[in-house]
Formats: structure tokens, C-alpha cells, sequence
């Protein structure tokens, strides 16, 4: 598909700022609205819209697919190093009695990790739809 | 102005949208609309005071479906041709044209479809893990050297090549069921 030069030059010019919005939700997704999906959905955006219209700037969607199933396994890292800590699973991995500040980097991490993981996920399903029948 | 005033204002605004949505004939005109009523949708999120929502309606509702919507408009006028012959058959540049090209362009501009030819690459990854949809294959048969044309029997636009390839002695067209095989 042709695009205009407008377009081209518009998406390229917002392409950071929707990236750097995306990130600012995930990591403030602890003390404001917003979070690990809503952020991974702008990030999402952001990589779909630059990839449909600007062709050449992100060719290989492929990589980013490849990356989610890694990141997978960091989540489920994350997740299962309370039981060594603390004897059981799912929770923060901090003791219970340390600093209300030291026990956000929990929240801060699994928000990072779910965030990433649902960009990549929405660009997967979206790679093979775009691809479908070519 | 107080905030019922607006709420109602927009919660009107929604409405008459989904009506023009439901009524409206142009698909890529709908598409806009689709993309206004997530917009206001959101906006009426934040005023209710659930601000979580509106950011993931904001991006999910006025940028994710809208390009799901323009892809798949964009997908239904494509006519997909994988050729295995490689001699003059399906040439195309300029004013020489092979005859089976001359065959497939009448075709598509008479459904008004966009064609698209593909060589023999079956080799390649397309996509991740799925099978290509393919409308027809062509194929050289070595004893005969006719031109075999294959595509599915429960095509309906099927007959309508049957006619026009009725001229040349050379093309035949085949039709597949839908469940054998495709190589």
C-alpha cells in the first residue's frame, strides 16, 4: 500500500512520544490509573500503526514475536520466586514486615513484564492477521 | 455549563452515531464513525469517574479495531494466483502481455478484484503457523503442454473463467474439491 507523505511524516514524528506514553503508564501503573495492560495496549498502537504506515522503519514484526514467549518465562519467574521467600506462591516476594517502599518494586516489575507481554501479544495476533493468505 | 449538562450532550452524541453507524453504506466512512463512537465512549468513562477504562477504550477502541476493519476491507478484493509455469504464460511488462495474464486481468476487472500473482516459493514462512488461501493455481501438464488453471469446485466465480477461457485451445480449467490437496 502508498501512503501519503503526510501521513509518513506525521506517524513518524509521534511514533517516541506514543512509545514514551506508553512506558510512563506502565511504570506509574502502581500509583495512577492505568497499568500493565492499558500500557501495553498504547505500546501496541504505537508499533502497528508506525509498521502499517511506514513500512520501512519496522520491517521484522517476527522478532517481537519470538521475544514474547521468552518474557513468558520471566513472568512466571517472578510469580514463583515468592515460594522461596515466603512459602507461597502468587504473592510479593519482600517479607511481610519490610518497607512500604521496598515493596513496590514487586508491583513495579510484574507491571513492566505483564506490559511488555501484552504489546508483543496484540503485534503477534495482529502479524498473522496481516499476513494471512499473502 | 455543569457536568450532567455535558454528560447528557454526549451521551446524545452517541446515540445519533450509532445510528448513522447501523444505517451507513460506505464501509470505510463506518470505519471513522466506529472510531468517534470509542472516542465519546471514552470520554463518558472518565466523566463517570473510571478512568482505568477510558485508557484502555482510548487505545483499544480508536486505533486497534479501526486497523483490524481497514486490513480486512483491504483483504476482500484481492484474487491470490500461485503459478508454477515459468515461460511467457503470465508475463506482464508493458505492451507484451502472455496470454494467460491477458485471461486473469479480464477476469478481476470484471469483478473489479485487485490480482495478485505469485511464484513458486512454497519453501518460504509466510505468516507463523498457518497455510496460505490461495484462488488458483496454475499449472503446465508435461504430456500435453496445456496450461491447467486449478481452483475450487464451490466457487461460484469459477464458471464465469470457464466462459471466458472457452477461446483459447490451450488452457484448461479445473475444478478441486475443497478438501483435496494444493501443491
Amino acid at each position: 500500500m502508498k501512503f501519503s507523505q503526510i501521513l509518513v511524516c506525521i506517524c513518524r514524528l509521534l511514533f517516541p512520544f506514543m512509545l514514551l506514553f506508553g512506558f510512563y503508564i506502565i511504570i506509574n501503573g502502581h500509583l495512577s490509573p492505568g497499568g500493565g495492560f492499558q500500557g501495553g495496549a498504547i505500546l501496541a498502537t504505537a508499533i502497528l500503526t508506525t509498521s502499517l504506515i511506514d513500512n520501512e522503519k519496522l520491517a521484522n514484526l517476527n522478532l517481537l514475536v519470538k521475544f514474547e514467549k521468552y518474557l513468558f518465562i520471566g513472568i512466571l519467574i517472578i510469580v514463583i520466586a515468592s515460594f522461596f521467600t515466603r512459602g507461597e506462591y502468587f504473592t510479593n516476594f519482600l517479607p511481610v514486615n519490610s518497607d512500604m517502599n521496598l515493596k513496590k518494586i514487586f508491583l513495579v516489575i510484574l507491571n513492566f513484564f505483564i506490559g511488555i507481554k501484552v504489546a508483543t501479544g496484540l503485534v503477534a495476533i495482529f502479524s498473522i492477521f496481516i499476513e494471512e493468505g499473502r | 455549563m455543569n457536568m450532567m449538562n455535558i454528560v447528557n450532550l454526549l451521551s446524545m452524541l452517541l446515540i445519533l452515531i450509532s445510528i448513522t453507524i447501523i444505517i451507513s453504506k460506505d464501509n470505510l466512512k463506518l470505519i471513522v464513525f466506529f472510531s468517534a463512537f470509542s472516542l465519546i465512549s471514552a470520554s463518558l468513562y472518565y466523566l463517570y469517574k473510571s478512568p482505568d477504562v477510558a485508557l484502555a477504550e482510548v487505545a483499544i477502541g480508536s486505533a486497534i479495531i479501526p486497523l483490524i476493519f481497514i486490513i480486512s476491507i483491504s483483504k476482500q478484493r484481492e484474487f491470490v494466483v500461485i503459478s508454477h509455469v515459468d515461460d511467457d504464460f503470465l508475463r506482464n511488462c508493458g505492451l507484451i502481455k502472455g496470454v494467460g495474464y491477458r485471461i486473469l486481468e479480464d477476469f478481476t476487472n470484471y469483478y473489479g478484484l485487485k490480482l495478485s500473482i505469485y511464484s513458486n516459493d512454497i519453501g518460504k514462512l509466510y505468516g507463523i503457523f498457518r497455510q496460505r488461501d490461495v484462488d488458483l493455481i496454475i499449472d503446465k501438464c508435461p504430456n500435453t503442454e496445456n496450461y491447467l488453471i486449478k481452483g475450487k469446485e464451490s466457487s461460484i466465480l469459477m464458471n464465469k473463467l470457464e466462459q471466458i477461457t472457452e477461446k483459447y485451445d490451450r488452457v484448461v480449467v479445473l475444478k478441486v474439491r475443497e478438501g483435496e490437496t494444493y501443491d
